[in-house]
């Protein structure tokens, strides 16, 4: 990760975004606001209460007016996926308090999760810089890995943020050349390594114990760790942009984004998001039967073998103490008298404290700010559990 | 008992309730759910096999169903699951037999658990 400077004149300090939430300067050109917008301050409270309040109407016409029904005008904001997508000032405005940043340019799916999940997409905008910037391994060989993921899942998007992370890298168009026509690494370690991202993207639980031992004992366990949540990333983030059908943010894929927002005072609980129930009833009902052949390949009874065969397997790495642990991590978020007995949370804390808890903190603020029903999560992840053939 | 199941315990599940819902999503009749989570079900299960056919009508249903902030949740949630089980494919751990994710109980209350057992 390349160390933080506050004099570097690319990075914005707090002040530019707690006191002007839109931006005067061009794209591109981000610089600490003019006395002249400092005069016109702003509570960024009140700024967020107003661009909500603006979103929501604008939601609430949409939804309720057919497409042109406003004498054919185009919406200020584009759609995709019939989702609004921000412009960079009014998503930042509805982010929490930054305290540095890099650029003013947000990802594109950014500027679409802010309206409806502000923490959240700040949480994601650090975990996504850390991910990207990653040297827990060869950074060539990452940029690598998530390009194969990323045509694996054919994300068009993340094929060519991996593209640029692998020139950043010191990569070259040789290299993406021949990822392109499919060659699978020059050294065993980089087949393994590349075979290895596209069966945790293609068909997870296909993975041998060989595969893994391999990638160990050439690379030792902390590494091997951070590829796991490598791919494991990759395929969070590529699905949640083929969702959106989040396109390339013009000018080409940005940089990632160094971000870091204020912590919420301690005595402050965020409340979750609102959440308006649809204005109307859905015009068609969900189909009642799951339409997969392969579906009912497995009983109930199979199934709770197929777990029960899993309390009795080795694993694959070692899974820290808590008290060894807890050693790197901040003790307001993970108290010493509060052990973790979640095996896969030890590993990922023990063995790689900076990309495991940004990805726990993206859970717990997600959590918080959409206030789903915990029955109705848990029953969606184990139809994708099922669906995936991960018996955990 | 996997991960999932430990999640619907922490939900308010008994284990009664925890099993049947899960031999109902087990069978390809899901008629007893809401439609609204059918369509979400649907979507994740598809979105886990072909993420890449995944489109604007995809997205619509569940914009249908929850209303489009709503809709945005269960899409990260789904998305979600994915980092989830990537992590427990590629270090395929033990399972736990307990339920790590409720807190432990207190000393007292474990140690009435066998008498509350016999009594039954």
């Amino acid at each position: 990760m390349p160390p933080r400077n506050p004099e570097n004149s690319s990075h914005v300090r707090s002040t530019a975004f707690r006191r002007t939430p839109r931006f005067a300067a061009s794209p591109g050109c981000f610089t600490q606001p003019s006395a002249g917008a400092r005069s016109n301050f702003v509570p960024p409270a009140l700024v967020r209460f107003t661009v909500a309040v603006v979103l929501l109407v604008c939601t609430s016409l949409t939804c309720s007016a057919p497409a042109g029904a406003a004498g054919g005008e185009e919406p200020a904001a584009p759609a995709t996926r019939g989702l609004p997508v921000l412009d960079d000032d009014d998503a930042w405005a509805l982010l929490p308090e930054v305290e540095d940043a890099s650029s003013r340019r947000l990802p594109v799916w950014a500027r679409a999760l802010a309206g409806s999940l502000p923490r959240t997409t700040a949480a994601m905008l650090e975990l996504d810089y850390l991910y990207r910037t990653s040297d827990a391994f060869d950074r060539k060989l990452r940029a690598r890995m998530r390009w194969v993921a990323a045509r694996a899942n054919r994300c068009e998007y993340s094929r060519a943020v991996a593209e640029a992370d692998l020139l950043a890298a010191g990569g070259t168009r040789q290299d993406i050349e021949q990822l392109a026509a499919g060659a699978t690494g020059s050294t065993p370690l980089d087949r393994a390594a590349l075979s290895f991202a596209r069966k945790m993207t293609l068909a997870a639980s296909t993975v041998t114990d060989e595969e893994v031992s391999y990638l160990i004992e050439e690379l030792g366990e902390r590494p091997v760790v951070a590829m796991v949540l490598q791919m494991a990333y990759a395929n969070f983030q590529d699905r949640l942009l083929i969702s959106l059908g989040s396109e390339i943010e013009p000018g080409g894929p940005l940089p990632p984004l160094e971000v870091h927002f204020a912590a919420p005072p301690p005595d402050q609980k965020p409340e979750p998001a609102a959440r308006p129930a649809p204005i109307e009833p859905a015009p068609e009902s969900a189909p009642q039967k799951i339409a997969d052949s392969d579906w009912k390949s497995l009983n109930f009874l199979q199934l709770q073998e197929r777990m029960e065969a899993q309390r009795s397997r080795s694993g694959r790495v070692s899974v820290p103490t808590w008290e060894s642990a807890r050693r790197e991590l901040d003790p307001k978020l993970y108290p010493p008298d509060r052990p973790v007995r979640i095996k896969w949370s030890l590993v990922v804390l023990g063995h790689q404290p900076r990309l495991g808890p940004a990805w726990i903190k993206c859970l717990r603020t997600f959590g918080r700010e959409a206030n789903q029903d915990r029955v109705f999560e848990e029953t969606l992840f184990w139809v994708i559990t099922r669906s995936l053939q991960c018996f955990y | 008992m996997g991960h999932t199941e430990m999640l619907l315990a922490v939900a308010g599940l008994d284990s009664a309730k925890i099993a049947e819902r899960c031999e109902k999503l087990a069978g390809e009749d899901w008629s007893e759910f809401p439609p609204a989570e059918r369509a979400a079900y649907l979507f994740a299960h598809k979105q886990a096999k072909t993420p890449w056919d995944i489109g604007a009508a995809d997205v619509q249903k569940l914009i249908d169903q929850f209303g489009r902030e709503r809709a945005l949740d269960v899409i990260w949630w789904s998305c979600r699951c994915h980092y989830m089980t990537r992590v427990a494919d590629g270090f395929q751990l033990p399972l736990e037999r307990e339920n790590v994710f409720q807190a432990p109980k207190p000393p007292a209350e474990a140690a009435e658990e066998p008498k509350k057992e016999e009594s039954k």
